[in-house]
């Protein structure tokens, strides 16, 4: 029985991906967990409007549990998930792992990951993409082809001599009150911004849509929802290019399954993916000609690891995980304390900063967010006052507070791997060891000095000791394990075409063959990757 | 150790008063102490936590003196965590997330004296906070005060 191409996993890489052998004509079976993303409640209401118009507002925002009241002390790290977003990181009982150094997040939700992204959708340039088999010409009408498919917006500004500008850029949303001014006063200090700081600021470039567009998505309503889930498509989620695979012609979708590995026949061709209910039951033989999988860094490395396990009676340890490290640093504008804020905006990042390094891969990308809609209560309680008088100063300043997400590249390394150990009696677990590269420490306080200076240059002020540095894994941008190579078949390492070197008909389509992560947001980059390697089919 | 409904509603009233300057709606009220009942808030974790939840429930006033004192001496501990439960639920409820997360415009000399102000209120507070903290701990043997913090 043939099997055609089957895909593993329906995140950003996996559905376009697909999408883009079945522009082709082609056939594509998705093989994925799945969780269901809840239908959003409303969506003709804002935020605030959620709040006088449901029945109980309290269980929405907060969860039946309460869960999502952030109580002082908590010791995780905080990502302000709103309770409808628990489907994004709901796990199944076959993910085990062990980390050192890392907190690792994995989703098996219908789009994975990026249905919690922020839209950030930034190209790499030449520089950063160095250690990478070709350059950007070559990933330059992929990004182009996204750009058509999932709607673009931002604009041809400073920031492009960072991130090159590729076709079918959309014109940007409109700008918070809070934004604009920012970049006013950009405009206003340009000159010593650019030179003594080396810094450039722009319009972020988003996956979110001003205009309606022909394929029913309707350009942003400045609902202030972002965060709780874009009730009307403007901002593009995998779960969107899922449902656009589904009314397509040849697309075989296998939700409810948990890839488990794929076995081979006596010359090491894969013959078929081995996948599980998520709850357990019996195991399913999904036919394969050509494996692709895209499940996201660390469940491709499960599958690999697993997969060659039950082969060769042991796995080797993958080498060069990355990830991006953050800083969140908050400031405030201080021209703007005091005024009225208007809840019926765009949530989300709309500016970003980029710092100039000595090499390009030394780039520091800022995501320049202003507060708008938003829980008070994580906030509040970290002012060193009493309750009431810490309420009394969120409400005045609230206008004028925002966020810096400071991002660094990271480079492979060989102590930085991912490996399977022996777990409990139903399985392995995957153990994930990361240390931070050598003078790290120093080259984060170095940025964090310049960005205060650049904050204080727009007229913002940085309060001592609330910038927070994330946990590694936090950021999300998993990539490295079995990279692109143009040196020769070297094993545990793939092709120009992210062939895999050690299975012929073995493709990976995600995160985990990219030799740099530089420190932009790497999603628009692994969508316009995975185009480009299925436009190889 | 045990909180009854009704405690928890007398509590959740003198907490809300503080906070807000208003009492809660029957609502608000009822999802704080259901969050309780599912153990959201946690236990006091020593007698500072205690005395400090007995002291709050003594009115608005007296919230605001055990406030700042676990400012200082309990940021984490038991008054903290149902005073940030009950602002989680004033800013998602239709009756009173407008008294949490609007503004009137203010200059900005304005806004930064009424900071300086209640700065130097929360310091007072602090204070004589602090003195009835240690008033109650000397009586609390007298009074069985803490019983049911």
């Amino acid at each position: 029985m043939s099997g055609g191409t089957v895909v593993v996993g329906s995140g950003a890489s996996g559905v376009q991906f697909a999408l883009t052998l079945l522009e082709r004509g082609l056939p594509v079976t998705l093989v994925d967990v799945g969780h269901v993303r809840p239908e959003p409640v409303r969506p003709d209401l804002s935020l605030t409007g959620l709040k006088e118009g449901l029945d109980d507002p309290v269980s929405y925002f907060l969860g039946s549990g309460y869960e999502a009241v952030l109580f002082p002390g908590n010791a995780d790290e905080y990502y302000g998930f709103p309770p409808n977003k628990d489907y994004v990181f709901r796990s199944v009982p076959q993910h085990r792992v062990r980390a050192s150094g890392f907190a690792p997040l994995v989703s098996f939700a219908q789009g994975g990951l990026a249905e919690a992204w922020t839209g950030g959708s930034y190209p790499f340039n030449d520089g950063e993409m160095a250690d990478w088999p070709f350059g950007y010409d070559a990933l330059a009408p992929h990004y182009g082809a996204v750009a058509r498919r999932i709607g673009i917006s931002g604009e041809t500004d400073d920031l492009a001599r960072f991130m090159p500008v590729h076709a079918h850029l959309s014109a940007p949303l409109r700008l918070d009150d809070h934004s604009a001014f920012l970049l006013q006063s950009y405009e206003r200090a340009r000159g010593s911004l650019n030179g003594r700081l080396r810094a450039w600021m722009g319009r972020s470039r988003l996956a979110t849509v001003r205009d309606d567009r022909p394929d029913g998505r309707r350009g942003c309503t400045y609902l202030g929802r972002c965060l709780w889930g874009c009730p009307t498509g403007s901002l593009w989620t995998p779960g969107l290019g899922l449902s656009e695979c589904r009314t397509r012609q040849g697309f075989t979708y296998l939700p409810a399954r948990f890839a488990s590995h794929f076995a081979v026949d006596s010359r090491r061709r894969i013959t078929h993916l081995v996948a599980e209910p998520p709850g357990g039951g019996a195991a399913e033989e999904v036919p394969v000609d050509r494996l692709v999988l895209a499940a996201g860094t660390l469940p491709s490395a499960r599958i690999f690891l697993e997969s060659v396990r039950r082969l060769d009676g042991k796995s080797p340890a993958l080498a060069g995980l990355m990830d991006n490290r953050q800083i969140l640093m908050p400031f405030v504008t201080t021209p703007l304390v005091g005024r009225a804020w208007n809840p019926d905006t765009y949530q989300y990042h709309q500016l970003a900063l980029g710092l100039e390094g000595d090499t390009p891969r030394d780039y520091v990308h800022g995501l320049v967010t202003t507060l708008k809609t938003a829980l008070a209560h994580p906030i509040v309680q970290n002012v060193p006052l009493d309750l009431r008088s810490a309420l009394g100063v969120f409400k005045g300043a609230h206008a004028a507070l925002g966020l810096v997400n400071i991002n660094f590249h990271d480079t492979r390394r060989d102590g930085n791997r991912v490996s399977l150990e022996p777990g409990d009696a139903d399985g392995r677990r995957l153990l994930i060891e990361y240390a931070p590269e050598t003078g790290e420490k120093e080259r984060l306080g170095a940025a964090c000095d310049r960005m205060r200076r650049i904050l204080r240059a727009l007229g913002g002020i940085v309060p001592p000791g609330m910038t927070h540095v994330r946990p590694m894994g936090a950021s999300v941008h998993y990539a490295g394990l079995l990279p692109m190579t143009a040196s020769g078949a070297a094993p545990l390492t793939s092709d120009a075409g992210c062939r895999s070197h050690d299975f012929e008909n073995l493709w990976l389509a995600d995160g985990i063959t990219f030799p740099f992560v530089p420190a932009k947001n790497l999603t628009f980059t692994l969508m316009a990757n995975a185009t480009r390697i299925a436009a190889g089919f | 150790m045990r909180e009854t409904r009704s405690l928890l509603a007398s509590e959740c009233d003198a907490l809300c008063e503080y906070l807000v300057g208003c009492g809660p709606p029957a609502a608000l009220r009822e999802h704080y102490i259901r969050a309780h009942e599912l153990g959201r808030v946690g236990a006091a974790a020593g007698r500072i936590d205690r005395l400090l939840v007995t002291l709050a429930r003594g009115g608005s006033g007296a919230a605001a003196l055990a406030d700042s004192v676990a400012v200082v001496a309990a940021r984490r501990g038991l008054l903290r965590r149902k005073l940030v439960l009950l602002l989680a639920l004033l800013e998602s409820s239709r009756e009173t997330w407008r008294l949490v997360d609007t503004a009137d415009d203010e200059s900005q000399i304005q806004f930064f004296a009424r900071s300086a102000l209640a700065g130097l209120g929360f310091a007072a507070r602090a204070v004589c906070g602090a003195a009835a903290v240690a008033a109650l701990a000397l009586l609390s043997p007298y009074l069985a005060l803490e019983r049911e913090a």
